[in-house]
């Protein structure tokens, strides 16, 4: 009898996920899942992918699309329906140099997480039509990474003890990117909040560099560099045992991971939300490293490193 | 004295004495210890390594040609083999105890070996070694089949110890096993990339440069063009392309279609109207109705081009790289494979009364049909899947976009290495057309051939090597440009180099790069053989 | 078989601007100092006649492969007419739609270029069958065809090598065949010799006059060789700055050339394959012999300085050369030239030349005998005798003996008198 309610529900199962599949709920128009063409992105996309799918709903895989612009770009003009953005790259990037949306902001929003994210998605719904979900509470911020025999040997974990030992005269080679260097609230940011400032000769600045490069910098001491430009999240922090330098005053814009969908896309499907919200409220900074760091530096592939933690924590099987 | 030996041994000597051979890596991306080849401890074996690779040095003051070449050859052979073989073991036995080699404080999980500059320095030493030899054994006359034993033998022997796993050990081979499962679907779409731009390009490029060497006038101005296409960097195309194609893509098919038909309709009257008027009208007038003409036609005709072209791709790339049509692919391979053989052995290898040829030929003939049908019917499989046109139920619910163009993705990808593509083949078109002896063409006018005679026996003929060589430079430059592709969504190897270039992961961008290397070669000498193969003995003496 | 009337070309664009002045006589210099157009061909007229080599002459830029050319119609003539007798009928070919023209160049008009133009990527039989191949004939008819054409040529044996295998001459060979394995009239021959070496060049002459004896085309023929031109030409135009200056058989051109152009031409040409002994004879009936009447018709001459030798004619035919009053045998010099070497003494025989006999074969003869040559027309009438006197006069001068027209002069003065 056991046997035989067990084969039947079985089949039953069978049956309503044969035909759950059958009739995805957006059949014929798929979800264009995007994401820009870094780790982080790309696990995020992933998850968003294998979250859907697995919901039912048909879904196409645009993960690793391209830089900031064509991910924006493509979304703006439909060809993609949601990809995972941060509110302080769209602040920076569209909001930033508009005199009246720079009114609105105020001068104090960049370092707010939540008016931050309020500027954003309300004027991004306004104006283009796109629809931020909840943030994830992770911030991949830009921040300074020094070795864990620096920090150690000096005593320095946050970034007023940092200033000290600068204002004190303590040796320091700083390997940065361009960007940051010189975007007002970049380092100079840093600069005003902490009172503390780099000479041009403790500055190595590479164009367009990416934290990778410029931890890589770090890692391997060359230029006598002992700090480096790094993101809150990088998983590369773990594997060259990096300790980042607090920032007890917020100094710098909130970069929190949010999945932006097109407006059409979410009024069609709003049930979506509620599969998205619960498991982008768990990434938090460590468990975004730990992510980035299993396919960074352990070498899982995105999807891999996706499914394992979406497995390993009850949503899907 | 064979001073290339003496520079190999020089190359692998210095290199092992100098260079690190390997490098532990605690982790995928933190740099790591690096070993010498004397600092692998207790164990005097890899210094055989070393013997081996100043053994050509000595070897180069031999006086005997002959046994030379042999003691050359199978020293490089011998080398090169090793150069991978005995730092792999060395590396096995870092990787049993890292933390004993690496600094406490390392992160360590998944450590990798890294092959570092001897083995580069090592291989190179090895194959220019291996190179003298062959050299000496050609000096000398030995039988070519030896000769090519001889230089191949390392590689197959290197290929075989691949597959069999004795490099796994390798971080370039643990980053192919975590990644290597997108590896084929990239390579493929690579691939795809390639040969569909070079094909279209090639017959736009062609196109172009046929007509810059009928006009004069025309010539500087579309070189002109094609060149300043080139200097255009790739992120600012996809960047124009980009919204365009995607309001391209909005559109309904059946308006698209409708609007192809009209402009279709105005190019023919615009071309209708400079046939019957071109003469009676003054120079400048007729450049500009050329100009117009030439627009009117080119807008429908790129228009239809892309779509088309993209929607095969989206077949395409459908058919070829899902599973489900692996019987009708198998089957195009081996009839495509068949139908080369036919055409090869019945073209070189049968003479001319044999009756054997007739039957070699209607074999060919009918291989090549087949091939053709078994495409179609890939197709039409293909176009059956959801996939392709996303299952769109009615006609009028079509959208460009179902068919595969849009603003990212493979379209303007397609687009923008189609365009890249035409510079070397215009020019070379152009050029090779242009250098056919007047008297040729002259003697061919003169007996009376139409003008499509002539271009096809005797214009084609003579410039296809010229032209070949354009293949080749832009098929070549497209396997490398195609990995821009990615940046726009396209895929590709590019995927593999652009994030590696991003987590600055050395291993990763190997995996995109090695294939695109690889392919690239491979390429160039396939259309190396079909322009040998096609180009008349009589053309390559001339040339000579 | 080609009848060329008034062709025109000027390069340049809108060429009729030169039309105008051209029919003012003004010079190619003069038109292109005025309106920057190039005279190529200033209205030419001539005709070729069916089995003759005519051949076309001058320096280069003088026009002449343009005329060739205009011929048909690879340069598109300005105006005028070129007549081709065809299978069809005559044609104007300046007429012909596209189509036609490509018919009347496949079937009707073949043509060898200086610098070959076979195709390299083609079999030497497939080069020379390809002209066939144009006018779809079945492939076992085209390839017996070209092999008999190179067998013609002499290239038996080489069917299946590519040019770039081929001596320069060889390929022109190829060239030949393939122009004559169209079976094509009318051969237009654009300088085909002249990339060659000398001694080849020579030997191409020859064997074009062997095929020429055997096929009887019609061949326009284009040099800039002199020497060449008066080899193989029945009849010879001058080409200068487009005009034709001059056209004759070659001896008229060497013996009487019409301009300074000419003349300064022909000043360095080799006249004695050219000159026929009918021009260099001395004929009896001047003052230079002395005549004796023998009654019944018959005549018997004395040269003066030479008293030994009589010659006697019966009915103004040549009878006998009596030497001191003893008969010399006669014998043909065609019979003579076939003699390996001479045999026996050089003066047991008188030699009779014909009249169309070359000055080169009157000089061959004198190898064989040392007695003046006698040179009789069809029928057996006494045109005159060659003592080596005519020759070394024949050979320096490159005219007519002038006694001769002495001769005719002081006749006419006698039969004025009388």
């Amino acid at each position: 009898m056991k046997k035989i309610l067990t084969v039947l529900s079985m089949a039953a199962a069978l049956l309503l996920s044969a035909s759950a599949f059958a009739q995805a709920p957006n059949e014929g128009d798929p979800i264009v899942v995007g994401s820009k063409q870094f780790t982080e992105q790309i696990v995020l996309g992933k998850v968003i992918v294998q979250l859907l799918e697995d919901a039912g709903y048909e879904v196409t895989d645009r993960t690793n699309l391209g830089g900031t612009a064509v991910a924006r770009d493509a979304l703006e003009a439909g060809e993609i329906d949601v990809y995972p953005n941060y509110n302080g790259t769209a602040i920076s990037n569209w909001y930033r140099d508009i005199p009246w949306a720079q009114e609105a902001i105020g001068e104090d929003t960049s370092g707010d997480a939540y008016a931050s994210f309020a500027t954003v998605a309300s004027y991004d719904a306004a104006i283009y039509d796109l629809i931020w979900l909840r943030p994830a509470p992770a911030n991949n911020t830009y921040a300074l990474a020094v070795t864990r025999q620096w920090s150690e040997e000096n005593g320095i974990t946050t970034l007023p003890e940092f200033a000290e030992y600068v204002n004190a005269g303590g040796e320091v080679v700083l390997s940065t990117g361009d960007e940051f260097a010189q975007r007002p609230d970049g380092l100079p940011s840093f600069y005003e909040t902490y009172g503390f400032e780099l000479t041009e000769d403790q500055l190595i600045i590479i164009a367009g560099a990416t934290p990778a490069q410029t931890e890589q910098a770090l890692a391997s001491g060359q230029n006598n560099v002992n700090v480096a430009m790094a993101y809150g999240t990088d998983g590369a922090l773990l594997a060259y045992d990096f300790v980042v330098l607090e920032d007890p005053l917020g100094a710098q814009p909130v970069f929190q991971p949010t999945p932006v969908f097109r407006g059409e896309t979410i009024r069609a499907y709003p049930e979506i939300a509620g599969i998205l919200n619960p498991v982008f409220a768990l990434f938090d900074n460590p468990t975004l490293q730990g992510l980035n760091a299993s396919v960074e530096v352990d070498g899982l592939s995105a999807d891999e490193a996706a499914r394992t933690f979406l497995v390993d924590n009850g949503f899907i099987d | 004295m064979n001073r290339i030996a003496m520079l190999g041994g020089l190359i692998a000597g210095l290199g092992f004495f100098f260079l690190p051979t390997l490098a532990l890596k605690p982790n995928r991306l933190a740099p790591g210890t690096s070993f010498n080849l004397f600092e692998f401890q207790g164990d005097d074996r890899y210094l055989v390594l070393f013997v081996l690779a100043l053994l050509p040095i000595l070897l180069s003051f031999r006086h005997d040609v002959e046994s030379r070449g042999w003691l050359l050859v199978g020293t490089g052979s011998l080398l090169f083999v090793l150069t991978l073989v005995l730092p792999a073991g060395a590396g096995r036995l870092l990787l049993e105890t890292p933390e004993a080699f690496l600094d406490g404080g390392a992160f360590i999980r998944n450590p990798r070996i890294l092959p570092a500059g001897a083995i580069a320095t090592g291989l190179l030493g090895a194959y220019v070694t291996l190179f003298a030899g062959v050299r000496d054994l050609a000096k000398v006359e030995v039988q070519t089949w030896l000769q090519a034993l001889a230089t191949w033998l390392a590689p197959i022997v290197t290929l075989l110890l691949l597959l069999n796993g004795t490099f796994d050990v390798y971080s370039i081979m643990v980053e192919f096993y975590a990644n290597g499962a997108a590896l084929e679907q990239k390579f493929v779409e690579h691939l795809m990339f390639v040969f569909i731009s070079l094909g279209v390009g090639f017959v736009v490029g062609v196109g172009l440069g046929l007509w810059a060497s009928r006009d004069e006038r025309l010539a500087p101005i579309i070189l002109y063009a094609v060149g300043i296409i080139q200097t255009i960097p790739s992120l600012a195309l996809f960047g124009v392309l980009l919204v365009p194609l995607a309001r391209l893509g909005d559109q309904s098919f059946l308006a698209t279609a409708g609007f192809f038909g009209i402009a279709l309709v105005v190019a023919v009257a615009l071309a209708g109207s400079y046939a019957l008027l071109a003469d009676r009208e003054p120079g400048r007038v007729r450049i500009v109705h050329l100009i117009a003409t030439a627009i009117g036609a080119a807008v429908p005709l790129a228009l239809f081009v892309g779509v088309l072209v993209s929607f095969v791709f989206r077949l395409a790339n459908v058919g070829f790289t899902s599973g489900a049509y692996g019987d009708t692919t198998g089957t195009i391979l081996v009839l495509l494979l068949a139908a080369l053989a036919t055409w090869g052995v019945g073209r070189w290898f049968v003479p001319d009364e044999s009756r054997w040829r007739r039957g070699l030929k209607v074999a060919n003939w009918s291989l090549s049909a087949a091939t053709a049908v078994a495409v179609v019917v890939l197709f039409v499989q293909a176009s059956g899947s959801n996939r392709v046109l996303g299952g769109v139920e009615s006609l009028s619910a079509l959208t460009i976009r179902d068919l595969g163009v849009s603003g990212i993705g493979v379209a303007p990808a397609l687009i923008a290495l189609t365009l890249y593509s035409l510079l070397p083949l215009v020019r070379n078109t152009y050029a090779g057309l242009n250098n056919v002896d007047l008297a040729i063409i002259d003697s061919g006018r003169g007996m009376g051939m139409t003008p499509s005679q002539r271009f096809f026996q005797i214009e084609l003929p003579l410039a296809f090597p010229v032209i070949m060589a354009g293949v080749r430079n832009a098929g070549v430059a497209l396997v490398g440009i195609g990995t821009v592709a990615t940046v726009i969504g396209a895929g590709g190897l590019g995927d593999f180099v652009i994030q590696g270039i991003v987590n600055t992961s050395i291993d990763q961008i190997l995996l995109g790069a090695i294939p695109a290397i690889a392919l690239a070669l491979v390429l160039d000498a396939v259309l190396r053989g079909v322009e040998g193969l096609l180009t008349s003995p009589g053309i390559r003496q001339v040339q000579q | 078989m080609i009848r060329v009337e008034n062709l025109v070309k000027v390069f340049g664009e809108e060429p009729e601007r030169a039309l105008a002045l051209m029919e003012q006589g003004r010079t190619k210099a003069e038109i292109r100092e005025e309106t920057g157009l190039t005279v190529g061909v200033n209205d030419v007229s001539f005709h070729v006649d069916r089995g003759e080599i005519f051949v076309i002459m001058g320096l280069s830029g003088s026009g002449k492969s343009t005329l060739l050319r205009c011929v048909n119609r690879l340069i598109e003539p300005l105006s005028g007419s070129v007549f081709l007798q065809t299978d069809e009928g005559e044609v104007d070919v300046t007429e012909l739609d596209d189509e036609r023209l490509r018919a009347v160049r496949r079937d009707s008009l073949s043509m060898v270029f200086q610098r070959f133009g076979l195709l390299p990527h083609r079999t030497v039989l497939d080069n020379v069958a390809f002209g066939q191949e144009i006018r779809r004939t079945n492939r076992r008819e085209r390839r017996r065809l070209a092999e008999e054409m190179l067998g013609a040529v002499g290239l038996a044996g080489w069917e299946r090598e590519i040019p770039a295998q081929l001596s320069g001459g060889m390929q022109q060979r190829v060239g030949l065949a393939r122009a004559l394995a169209t079976q094509a009239n009318v051969l237009l021959m654009d300088e085909p010799f002249s990339a060659l070496d000398p001694l080849i060049k020579v030997n191409m002459q020859d064997e074009l006059l062997r095929i020429q004896s055997e096929l009887h085309r019609t061949i326009l023929f284009i040099t800039h060789d002199l020497d060449e031109a008066l080899r193989l030409g029945n009849r010879i135009a001058i080409m200068d700055d487009g005009q034709i200056v001059q056209s004759g058989t070659p001896e008229e051109i060497i013996v009487n050339p019409k301009t300074e152009y000419v003349a300064d031409f022909v000043e360095h040409a080799d006249p004695t394959g050219v000159m026929t002994a009918k021009t260099v004879a001395l004929p009896v009936q001047t003052r230079r012999f002395d005549a004796e009447d023998l009654g019944g018709g018959r005549q018997r001459y004395v040269r003066r300085g030479t008293e030994h030798l009589a010659y006697v004619l019966e009915d103004e035919r040549f009878e006998a050369l009596e030497r001191d009053g003893q008969r010399v045998p006669t014998r043909p010099l065609a019979e003579a030239l076939e003699d390996e070497a001479p045999t026996g003494s050089r003066d047991d025989a008188v030699l009779v030349a014909g009249p169309d006999a070359t000055l080169k074969e009157v000089l061959q003869g004198r190898i064989h005998s040392h007695l003046p040559q006698v040179v009789v027309d069809g029928g057996g009438r006494l045109l005159g005798v060659i003592s080596e006197r005519e020759l070394i006069h024949g050979i320096l001068y490159k005219t007519a003996n002038p006694d001769v027209e002495a001769a005719v002069a002081s006749q006419a003065a006698q039969e004025a008198t009388a």
